[in-house]
């Protein structure tokens, strides 16, 4: 369709303007599956997803289907979902609890470590030299943050926690409170004809679609959101936060008085008392900036298909299903140490609002297929898209908050930063280069 | 009522009563009559859609996933007036222009309960959603609803969804069934 190819022309190099072919191609979505998929780190699991000895849960990275299992040593493995004989699948449940791994073409079985345990007559018909240690499933290196766990195929990859940077930073602010978070599942799916990163670039700063995409919804809900409804005004307050390595995030903050959140009736009184008394705990342990943005509403994305909302309190993973369709994961965030009834209150909020049949959810999806769809005409393909809005405001490295950051709330300096990196992993060759660019760029 | 055996079936006519029930229900989601539709529910309404996942046969964890898991519905009265509010504010863009929704309703079972004013009814449903241009999705599901006379008429006091996909494959379910 599109032959040689020169990403650095489709994503102008300050992120502000796209082709549109990079959400339509096939090509491109195939250089991305080697390029960005192979090479990040990508979310797999949260330790409350698979907490026993042979727990397991089956899922993709990229299109790379995997087993993720914690093994009967605690520690957490994946590896490839895919016969080492002829490629069938070999674990076709969601999830459960397996001492091993049996492929139904011809019984050759695998230990919850991902090595071959047993090929059926193996002594009778290979021969002697055959090398069966060759025939171990694929390992993904994993680490995981703070009970998330994430996986990656690049052995060269900067680690976990520098991958993350400052956004393990930020995350802390809900992630390292005492007790931890944890997610709930398991996560509800659902097919959207979309490309992925429209639903990343959404999440990791868009803000500004809020009050208009979602006016019928946050007209129902009311409470502190009323004030953006309709596009009358910005949010009060509200900063957007970009990352070395393209993540990042919004935040609008509340008051002593005012929590922005959705969650509604007695639930919602059960999240501002839990607020109000985890504040000063948070100050003392975390400090003044994150004890801010902790009273928060947030929307963000880990570069390249991990999103999040604070204060509705969802976690998802946008599945590529080819240049033109996405798979929605949804699990439920909560905080470990939070009673049960405001954990399952919690995911009702989620579920009402961003799940499957979520008042707010819908709305994202028809526009993400729209976005993607115009693009089917040869026309409408040749004409650039724009994320300019707040272009030079970024500053890097304020005196209270690490990375860059950018004011309104309303901005697509997010948007921009995680195209760059995008264009930058598109085309490096190597992660040294790719950090070397990227810390240049994030260099004060 | 009272010497009904709890699953025992209903006779002819209490059964065309409860089909008759269904039925308008359907006449109205399909109309976009909720306000009416809404009028057919009790106060203490509980409407689910629990998800499936695949599950190993030997697994013996319940599926579809139990109360207290993750669901695609899990509403009680207020959730769904908000859902209906929604529609009501003339700002919800994805239904403008109208969807196109149609459903066939079958296999209605109605079956009397441990509750002289209650009714188990089982039915099973094809609904058919079309959008925009071409957009076209296919839902099917079988439903475990629980039916309460009050008074003399009909109401919905619970709606319990099995809904056969895993994956959702249409954009989303916004869709009462």
């Amino acid at each position: 369709m599109t032959k040689n190819l020169n990403i650095n022309d489709l994503v102008r190099a300050d992120g502000g303007v796209q082709d549109r072919r990079i959400y339509w191609d096939e090509d491109v979505y195939q250089m991305e599956l080697e390029r960005v998929f192979a090479r990040s780190w990508l979310f797999l699991a949260q330790d409350s997803l698979i907490p026993e000895k042979g727990d397991f849960l089956t899922t993709f990275m990229g299109q790379d289907r995997v087993i993720v299992t914690r093994g009967e040593d605690g520690q957490v493995k994946a590896f490839l979902n895919a016969c080492s004989h002829r490629g069938n699948i070999i674990c076709r449940a969601d999830s459960g609890n397996a001492k091993n791994f049996v492929c139904n073409y011809h019984g050759w079985a695998y230990g919850s470590d991902g090595r071959v345990s047993d090929i059926p007559l193996q002594d009778e018909i290979y021969p002697k030299s055959f090398d069966r240690s060759a025939m171990d499933l694929r390992q993904v290196r994993v680490e995981s943050y703070r009970g998330f766990i994430f996986g990656t195929f690049d052995d060269s990859a900067p680690s976990l926690s520098d991958y993350l940077g400052e956004m393990g930073w930020y995350f802390d602010t809900f992630m390292d409170v005492p007790g931890g978070s944890e997610l709930l599942g398991p996560p509800t799916k659902v097919r959207v004809k979309a490309n992925w990163k429209f639903f990343a670039e959404n999440f990791v700063g868009d803000f500004y679609h809020a009050g208009w995409t979602h006016a019928a919804a946050i007209k129902v809900i009311g409470g502190p959101l009323m004030g953006i409804l309709g596009n009358q005004a910005t949010p009060q307050g509200a900063m957007q936060f970009g990352t070395k390595y393209g993540h990042g995030f919004n935040a609008a903050p509340g008051t002593d008085e005012v929590f922005p959140h959705i969650h509604q009736g007695h639930i919602a009184e059960m999240w501002e008392d839990w607020v109000r008394q985890r504040t000063p705990v948070l100050k003392e342990r975390l400090g003044d900036e994150r004890a801010t943005l902790y009273n928060a509403i947030w929307d963000g994305s880990m570069f390249p298909n991990t999103s999040f909302l604070r204060g509705i309190d969802t976690w998802k993973v946008w599945q590529p299903r080819g240049p033109r369709e996405v798979e929605v994961w949804t699990w439920t965030l909560v905080e470990r140490d939070m009673p049960e009834e405001l954990k399952q209150g919690i995911r009702h909020t989620n579920e009402k609002t961003f799940g499957v049949a979520g008042i707010l959810e819908g709305d994202d999806g028809e526009n993400m297929e729209g976005n993607t769809q115009t693009a089917e005409g040869f026309i409408t393909r040749d004409q650039p898209l724009n994320a300019e809005m707040g272009i030079g405001w970024e500053q890097l490295d304020s005196d209270v908050f690490p990375s860059m950051m950018s004011e309104p709330g309303d901005n697509e300096a997010a948007q921009r930063n995680f195209l760059r990196m995008w264009r930058t992993m598109m085309t490096s060759d190597s992660w040294d280069e790719i950090m070397a660019s990227r810390s240049k760029e994030h260099k004060k | 009522m009272s010497t009904n055996k709890p699953g025992a079936i209903v006779p002819l006519e209490l059964h065309y009563e409860i089909q008759s029930f269904l039925f308008r229900e359907a006449r109205m989601l399909d109309s976009e009559q909720f306000r009416p539709w809404q009028a057919t529910l009790t106060d203490d309404i509980h409407y689910w859609l629990p998800i499936r996942e695949n599950r190993f046969r030997k697994d013996k964890r319940p599926e579809p996933t139990p109360e207290n898991s993750s669901s695609v519905y899990n509403d009680d009265y207020t959730d769904i007036e908000h859902r209906i509010q929604r529609f009501e504010t003339g700002l919800a863009w994805i239904e403008d222009p109208p969807s196109r929704i149609r459903r066939i309703v079958s296999n209605v079972e109605a079956e009397y309960t441990d509750n002289e004013n209650e009714l188990n009814v089982f039915s099973n449903i094809i609904l058919y959603r079309n959008r925009r241009q071409d957009e076209e999705a296919w839902f099917v599901a079988a439903r475990r609803d629980r039916l309460r006379n009050v008074d003399g008429a009909w109401y919905l006091a619970r709606r319990h969804i099995v809904f056969d996909q895993h994956v959702v494959l249409d954009e989303n379910l916004s869709v009462f069934m």
